[in-house]
Formats: structure tokens, sequence, C-alpha cells
């Protein structure tokens, strides 16, 4: 059972729509985790009469391809280094020969920072852009990228549970934007029942199971975290199950009575979990308190943009999680103790449902938006 | 007049004083916001900063001027690289002869007819038709077809990559080894690290377990699922042909000194070698892969 693998998702996202069916480019930056990645696919699964090509920096590109999309990989300046300037020609270039061979209707950016390169390659085209463009930045993120805002013909910006904590630059711009719900791969219709869930990753129903998911580990060190985590959680009678993210290169934590799984989407199957402990980026925050499973999150205070830390201690405030900020000894064994413990539980899973009540998921009004933005573009042509 | 009448009257009066009112604060409101994106633009940016904002937003706005150069940048993308221009060259360099005004004017006609084709589909058609007339006798044997391959798209980063990387020669692998084993993939990273000793290699790959490239800290290029561009695009589209659409993009980006292939089809690679001049090195076939390729007939 250890280090088995679940593939799950080949749900043939590019169903056949006909042949003459119209093409439209979601392209995404890197970022930390899969969160843009994932947006995009949310989105594109609810278009009607399009077919998505999804052009990603992200490292995650197989496991788009795997759901069914098209899926062009881009390598990312931080993967390829060199110069800047160059790379933002290569970019530009690149951009250039997709839009050339695909001949998108509309153009779809998902990340926080328009690159030159693309910018340049976009409005030379000619053809109508929107920037899917999430909030929560930190405070301290400068601006100055949500002038670009101008280039593009539509901004969307996904809806967020906690956007009553944001302070960030995009708190201020929200006069030329539309809004949405949150862009989750995870509905109620889409999560399994606590029993499929146990039957689908082959868990026994009567133990105590614990998600531990700290993210891909890219730009900090989950390693340390994970193993204090694990333990603790072992001290309590949780069997920890470690999900290794699809872009971590670490090897898997192998350790007496640790499972490690391999899943993906994980949204589907988070009620297989009595407690979940998980960082605090846009999907699993999401994913993790719809399911409305008792979490602790860590957030991941490297991030270059994304304000994990506030989003975090909105749910906090909330009553719907806890919150464990610098994870040494001490503070993850009392975090941990707190998780575990019966009436927070409870508690939790109250706050948690308060939360997240009424909350629609908005793939459907952006994808709807964005065939929108095509089909205005035909009619002025 | 009746009162009925009367009332009619003040309450038309009322709608348009209406109607104003709503115009004048959406204008305000318009003018109130781009003020503020400007006082924003003036404390954060540097002038040069804004300049290139106050650009954008007058491209994308649409200034008049903006818009037609827009639309004309929009046909030289769509009609080929250098169409506008090679037009306005030749128009000045045959009529110019003669009369510099009348070479303008016949530059400004096709900017023009450019500007149109935006509108009728009738033009459209017909700049398409000379276009490829033109690429089809400019053509040079040996020339690459930009428009097919897109192949331009990484020459600017010519040796930047390598630079910022490595200063080595670098070697391009073209792998179709989407259904080969773990074994065999095995035998590839062997493969890669062999090569490696002299060379910085660029992967052009269907292996979709990026992991594997990242830990060596190797570059990598993807190769879209051609089944599924089949299906999106609507037509039938050769694997062959986007393999090598992007090969020789990496080929001029990259410069290899040498090009390896493993379990390809060798004519692909040797038209898109042969075809930007890149030399092609020994074709290398895995022991396992070519006793399990070995013909079955004599």
């Amino acid at each position: 059972m250890k280090g088995s693998s679940t593939t799950v998702g080949n749900e043939q996202a590019a169903v056949s729509r006909g042949a003459g069916a119209r093409r439209i480019l979601l392209a995404t930056t890197n970022g930390a985790g899969l969160g843009h990645l994932m947006r995009v696919m949310t989105v594109a699964k609810q278009f009607r009469n399009s077919h998505a090509v999804i052009a990603t920096q992200s490292q995650a590109a197989p496991l788009a391809e795997s759901m069914g999309f098209l899926v062009e990989y881009v390598p990312s300046y931080g993967y390829l280094r060199g110069s800047r300037h160059r790379w933002q020609n290569f970019l530009r270039n690149r951009m250039n020969d997709i839009i050339g061979y695909y001949k998108p209707a509309v153009l779809v950016f998902d990340g926080p920072v328009p690159y030159q390169g693309l910018a340049q390659s976009w409005i030379a085209s000619g053809l109508p852009t929107v920037w899917l463009r999430r909030a929560m930045w930190k405070p301290e993120v400068s601006s100055r990228w949500l002038y670009m805002g101008s280039f593009f013909d539509e901004i969307i910006e996904p809806g967020d549970l906690a956007i009553a904590s944001d302070h960030g630059p995009t708190s201020a711009w929200r006069h030329e934007i539309q809004q949405c719900g949150p862009l989750t791969s995870v509905t109620e219709e889409v999560m399994l029942a606590r029993g499929d869930a146990r039957d689908a990753l082959d868990l026994p129903a009567m133990a105590k199971f614990a998600l531990v998911s700290l993210g891909a580990g890219a730009i900090n060190d989950v390693a340390s975290t994970q193993t204090e985590v694990v333990g603790q959680l072992q001290k309590h009678g949780y069997t920890p199950i470690v999900i290794p993210s699809p872009l971590s290169t670490a090897p898997p934590l192998v350790a007496d009575g640790v499972l490690t799984r391999k899943i993906f989407p994980l949204g589907p199957y988070l009620r297989a979990f009595d407690v979940i402990v998980g960082a605090s980026g846009y999907n699993s925050f999401h994913e993790n308190l719809l399911s409305n499973t008792p979490t602790l999150f860590i957030p991941n205070l490297q991030t270059g943009v994304d304000d994990q830390r506030a989003r975090a201690r909105a749910a906090e405030r909330a009553g719907a999680a806890l919150v464990l900020e610098s994870p040494e000894r001490s503070s993850c064994a009392r975090a941990i103790k707190l998780l575990v413990d019966a009436s927070v539980q409870t508690r939790l899973r109250r706050g948690a449902a308060l939360f997240t009540r009424g909350v629609e998921n908005g793939a459907e009004y952006a994808a709807n938006l964005i065939e929108a933005a095509a089909i205005d573009a035909k009619v002025r042509v | 007049m009746s009162s009925y009448g009367q009332f009619d009257k003040l309450l038309n009066e009322v709608r348009l004083l209406n109607q104003r009112l709503d115009s004048i604060q959406s204008a305000f409101e318009e003018s109130e916001i781009i003020a503020l994106e400007r006082q924003h633009m003036a404390e954060r940016m540097s002038a040069r900063e804004v300049a290139e904002a106050e650009l954008i937003r007058a491209t994308v706005r649409g200034a008049p001027h903006a818009r037609a150069k827009r639309l004309n940048r929009r046909y030289v993308d769509r009609l080929g690289p250098g169409l506008l221009p090679g037009f306005e060259q030749l128009a000045w360099r045959w009529m110019g002869r003669l009369n510099d005004s009348l070479g303008g004017l016949i530059a400004g006609v096709l900017r023009r007819a450019f500007i149109a084709a935006e509108r009728w589909p009738v033009v459209k058609r017909v700049l398409i038709w000379v276009a490829g007339i033109r690429r089809r006798l400019l053509k040079l044997p040996g020339q690459v077809d930009q428009q097919l391959v897109g192949a331009d798209y990484l020459r600017e980063l010519n040796g930047a990559l390598v630079g910022g990387r490595s200063t080595r020669l670098v070697g391009i692998c073209l792998v179709d080894a989407s259904s080969i084993g773990p074994q065999l993939t095995e035998d590839l990273m062997t493969l890669l690290d062999e090569i490696r000793v002299e060379e910085e290699p660029v992967v052009i790959t269907r292996i979709d377990d990026f992991a594997r490239f990242k830990e060596r800290d190797i570059v990598f290029e993807y190769l879209p699922n051609a089944r599924r561009v089949a299906e999106i695009m609507g037509r039938n589209v050769h694997f062959g042909k986007m393999a090598r659409r992007r090969l020789q993009g990496c080929i001029e980006a990259y410069q290899p000194s040498r090009v390896v292939t493993v379990f390809d089809e060798g004519g692909i690679l040797r038209i898109a070698t042969s075809s930007v001049g890149a030399q092609t090195g020994p074709r290398v076939v895995p022991e396992a892969h070519e006793r399990s390729h070995r013909p079955c007939h004599k």
C-alpha cells in the first residue's frame, strides 16, 4: 500500500465539441504550486463551445495533459536562467508561435505578472485578452504590474473566501474587474463521501488518517516541517498520509507507519481524512475548507506574491481552521494537540461550514465571460 | 395644451435631464478613474514607465492611429513575416525612383488595404493569396519556411540560455519515448549523463516525468500530444510535423553542435536539421529498443 499511486482525473476534459469549435489560449505562469494551472483547468472544463489550449510554465504540465487538455510547456525564466531580457524575447517568440499555430479566439492569462514578452506578443496579435488575476497579494508587493491591466480587455478576479483580509495592492483596483466565485475543482457533486473516498484510496474504514500536504517545496523547505508534523500526528494515534506535490523532486518521506499516495487531483478524496495539515495556497485553502475537514494551515511564507499568511489567519479568525506559522517543535506539538482534540474538531467543522456557506463555484461564470469575449470580438470584426 | 400634455412634456424634459446627468456622471467617473490611475502611476513609476503605460493604454484603448498600427501588425503576423515592410520597400524602391510621393502614396494605399481587410473578408482572402504567392516565389532552396515552423521564436535566445547555465556546447536529443518503460527511460537518463560530460543537452521529449530532468538540471522542451492537437485543430496533424516544427525552433535557438536522436524516425530529423544547416550527429538507439524493433521478416 505504501507508495502506491492513484491515477485520477482522466476526465477527457477536451471532450469532442466539434472540429470547428473556436480555441481559447490559457497561459499560466509557473508559481509556487499548482494554483495557476488548476484555475485555468477548472475554467476550461466549463467551456461550452470552445477548446482550451493551455500554455504553461509549470512543470506540472503533464498532469494537465493527463486530464485531457492540450498542453504546451514553455520553460520558465526560473528554470532556464540566463538573461531576463533574452528570456522575455524567448517568451514573446514562443507566444507568437503558439498563437500563429492554434489561432485562438481569446487569450487568457493567469498569473500576477503579465510578462513583457507575453504582453508584446498578445498586443501585437490584436486578439481579445483576459487576465485571470487572483487577489490576496502580499501588501509589500509593488502594484506596478497592475497597470498592465489596461492592456487586457477583461480582468476576472477569482473569488477568495479570505477576501475581507486582503490588504494587498489588488484590493485598491477592484473598480476595473469582474468578480466571480472561487475557482476550485471541488464541488459538492465531485467530492466523494468518506466511505467511498476511503474505498478509492484503499484505506480501512475505522482507522484515523491525517493528510499531510505541505506544498511543492519548490521555494521553501518542507521536509523538516513534514517530519515534525508526521511525528506529532503519530503520537496521537493518527496514521499520516503524505501526498508529495507533483512538482516536488525531493525523495518521498519514508518512515514507519507513514503512507504515501500520489493522487491528482486530491480534492474529491479529502473527506477520507480525519484531519488535514496543509499549506494555505489558493487551491488547498478552498478545497480543505469546502470539504469541511478539520484543518491546520501551515502557510508558505516564502511565496513571491500570494499572501498565504493572511488567508490562513482569515480562516482562523472565522473559527474555520487552525494556523501554525512557525513550525518549531514546541509550537507544532501544541497545534497538533489542538487539531486532534474532538471538541476542537467539532468547532472547526461548524466554523468551516459557516465560512463556506452560500459560496458558489465561479468556474462557469468565468468561462462564460471568456467565451463572451470571443463572441464580442467576432461581432466587432 | 391640456394638463396631460403639459405633464407629458414635463416628464419628457425630466427624462432628458436625467439622461444628461447620467452621461455627465459616467464621464466624470471615467475621468476620475483615469486621473486616479495617473496619480498612482506618477507616484509609483518612473517617467519612462509612465510613458510606456500610456502607450499601452493608447494602443489598446484605440487612438485611431494606434489602432491602425495594431491592425497593420496583426496582418503582418497573419500574412507572413515581412510582408508589409516588403511591399513598402518594393513600393519605395520601384516607384520612389520616379517620384518619392508616389511611392509613399502606394505604401499608404497598401496600409489602408490591410485595414480594409479587417472589415471585408474578400480583401483579406486576396491579400492572403498574394502573400502565399510571394512566399513561394521568394523562398530560396534550403531556407527555413518560417511561417510553417515558426522557427525564429527562439533565435534571439541563441547562446543566452547556454550562457546562463554553462559555456559548454549543446546537443539536442529528440526523444519520442512516451510509451517506453522505466528501464529504457533509465537508459536515456544514463545517456544524458554521458552527454553532460562534454556538452549541455537540451532534450525535446515526450517523457512526461519532468522531475527526472529537473533533478538533473537538464533543459527540456515538451512536445504536445499529437492526437489532442489533431482533435482540437480539426484536421489531421502529423506528429512528425509538430516535432519538426519544435526541433527546428530549438536548433535555431540553441545552435547545437550536434543532434542526437533517440527512438526517433530519422526522416523527420534529417529534414529538420538539413533545412537549417545543422549537423546531425549519430543516431543513438539503446540496445533494448533496437531489439524490440528488429524486423520480423527477412
